[in-house]
């Protein structure tokens, strides 16, 4: 490429400043990757519930009674082979369940606004009030993290809704419920 | 049965209905509400096996696959040992294009490093341009993750450095330029002659219908699917990318990404009982073959569009970008259809400059060619992800910066562009977001 007219000494020296910058990668030192580093979002908060001791709880197979979490606490849920499981609602992601394990918890939401939960694995999950899935606001994860895997934001309204967890092959799973922040 | 009156109705609104026949259907066909984004519709009404076949091929694209011997897994058996996601529908959600890089850090989960060691300049070993051989020891793909008992092969941090230029009247514009670390290789260096290709998971919406364009190939004689348009079908680009991306090999691909150095992932090989039975990769293969396009879910002013329109002409966007393609379909009964429809490409591999082609390691540029991306289902995409990116990689933030890093072939283009006054720059970008 000539560098003779303004446009093109302007796109040549935009060029250079992109090789240079590209060699420049080759020097670069190789780090020691931390598998909990790839998250988008800042996840201390839930890093450091992680951290903490679980309380262990028995999810439910069926509509009717299950255990409640709170906010802000850490749980270990055990669950139940999924094809066990009789689903408020099914599952509103479509996925083959072969050897899935699932359940079900309520969810008491103090105040209406934005939620986090997190998850060891990377279990699908729908939120259910007033009988429709509550809408996801956004989501993230870490493939090689398990404190969390996965996290996903929703609106929630106020008041005790079900989480449904599905499609994962995992007989248990460790669970925070976080308010987002601002 | 409201469900399916429904879908009915649409297509009826659609104008499909009297798109039979060998005379192409004078409305564009393809483009569908997604009512529900998790229950994405066919582009044609679909009926009997072929429905079934959609229903099981988009369980089978949005479920995690498992390490072989999982106990349980059934069908979901075959993950890894080595692997970038765990199903497709990680990358590609419900079909939609992957979420790139926001910030400095870590590749995001949907974009996926691929290998290439270029050709020795005087061996006459015939290349095979839509395969391009990979690393010795890393194959085709860095795989990030593995299943347990594995080693990982490592991954690519991005850092970005902005370039800041002005447009002629004077306003400033900025890209951020990437740099790719390879980092935390666990099975030794990497070749200082490799080529790093990062590549963010392109929507697969309406990829049938790239496929019945008929007779179009790129200027290479190669295919039309993939950022390069590299595979030669939509069967080919799956098994590929099951079994690089994922490690769950098929009839058609029957070994994974391990490479005669890789021991370990070597003795998973059973290239003899494919991870992924024929029954659900045709069962995957049709749905990907029958997703429709999403239409904008705010549909814009007519006149705006029509003036955006001529606007994108005007500038030269449409040589490449073409609106339209011809389209020979088979529907479900085995009647013909002959219709039109509107991807917005010419499905051909252009040259686009240095600046965004692929680099070897040691910085050097290695010559890249890149297919025309579709631009429809572009409305729907902004309405539906924050953080947007754009190209192969993600590196542009906006379409704006995207129609910047356009050199090369485009350069003509892309200086018109940059001569518009502003207000016009916004009319042809705001036609471009309501697609």
């Amino acid at each position: 490429m000539a560098c003779e007219t303004r446009s093109d000494r302007q796109r040549c020296a935009w060029l250079a400043a992109v090789v240079a910058a590209a060699t420049a990668l080759a020097s670069v030192p190789v780090r020691a990757a931390d598998p909990c580093d790839g998250f988008t979002w800042n996840v201390a908060h839930e890093r450091a519930l992680f951290a903490t001791a679980a309380a262990p709880v028995t999810a439910a197979s069926a509509a009717g009674p299950a255990p409640t979490l709170a906010v802000d606490k850490f749980y270990d849920i055990t669950l139940t082979p999924q094809d066990k499981v009789s689903f408020v609602l099914a599952p509103a992601k479509k996925a083959l369940a072969d050897g899935a394990f699932a359940g079900m918890v309520t969810l008491h939401i103090p105040s209406a606004g934005k939620y986090r939960v997190a998850m060891s694995e990377g279990f699908w999950i729908d939120v259910i009030a007033d009988g429709k899935f509550a809408p996801t606001d956004d989501f993230t994860g870490a493939h090689e993290c398990h404190a969390p895997r996965k996290i996903v934001q929703y609106l929630l309204p106020a008041g005790d809704l079900t989480l449904q967890f599905s499609n994962t092959n995992s007989a248990s799973v460790r669970v925070t419920v976080t308010a987002a922040p601002p | 049965m409201r469900r399916l009156e429904k879908i009915a109705t649409l297509y009826l609104l659609c104008g499909l209905t009297g798109a039979v026949g060998s005379a192409p259907s004078a409305v564009p066909i393809g483009s569908m509400p997604f009512v529900n984004h998790r229950d994405p519709p066919p582009y044609l009404p679909l009926s009997g096996p072929v429905a079934d076949d959609y229903a099981l091929g988009h369980a089978v694209f949005n479920s995690d696959f498992l390490d072989t011997g999982t106990p349980g897994a059934g069908r979901r058996q075959g993950l890894g040992p080595i692997f970038n996601a765990a199903s497709c529908d990680e990358c590609h959600n419900e079909g939609a294009h992957g979420r790139g890089p926001i910030f400095d850090g870590p590749m995001p989960n949907s974009m996926v490093v691929q290998l290439e060691l270029p050709p020795v300049a005087d061996s006459t070993a015939p290349l095979d341009a839509s395969d391009p051989p990979g690393d010795p020891v890393y194959g085709h793909v860095l795989s990030p993750a593995s299943v347990a008992g594995f080693m990982a092969e490592g991954e690519v941090i991005v850092r970005y450095h902005v370039i800041q230029r002005t447009y002629p009247d004077g306003s400033v514009w900025t890209l951020r330029q990437p740099q790719y670390e390879p980092t935390h290789l666990n099975y030794g260096p990497l070749a200082m002659n490799l080529v790093i290709k990062p590549r963010l998971a392109p929507a697969l919406f309406g990829l049938g219908l790239l496929e019945a364009v008929p007779g179009k190939r790129t200027p290479g004689g190669l295919g039309r699917f993939g950022w390069q348009g590299a595979a030669l079908s939509i069967r080919d680009q799956t098994t590929r990318a099951l079994a690089r991306e994922m490690g769950v090999t098929s009839k058609d691909r029957p070994v994974d990404d391990c490479t005669q150095t890789q021991t370990q992932c070597l003795q998973q090989r059973h290239p003899e009982t494919p991870e992924m039975s024929g029954e659900l990769l045709n069962a995957l293969l049709t749905f990907e073959k029958w997703l429709s396009v999403p239409q904008n879910p705010l549909p814009p002013d007519p006149a705006q569009q029509a003036a955006g329109l001529k606007l994108f002409k005007a500038t030269g966007c449409s040589a490449c970008h073409q609106p339209e393609q011809a389209v020979a379909l088979i529907k479900t009964d085995g009647e013909p259809l002959q219709a039109t429809i509107e991807p917005y490409t010419d499905l051909a591999a252009h040259d686009l400059g240095p600046g965004l082609a692929d680099r070897e390691l040691s910085g050097a540029v290695h010559p890249t060619r890149w297919r025309t991306a579709p631009l429809w289902s572009m409305g729907y995409r902004l309405s539906r992800e924050k953080y947007p990116t754009f190209l192969h990689d993600g590196r542009a933030r906006s379409l704006e910066e995207a129609v910047l890093w356009h050199d090369g072939e485009a350069a003509a283009v892309r200086e018109r562009f940059e001569h518009l006054p502003r207000a016009q720059r916004t009319q042809l970008l705001r036609f471009v977001a309501a697609l």
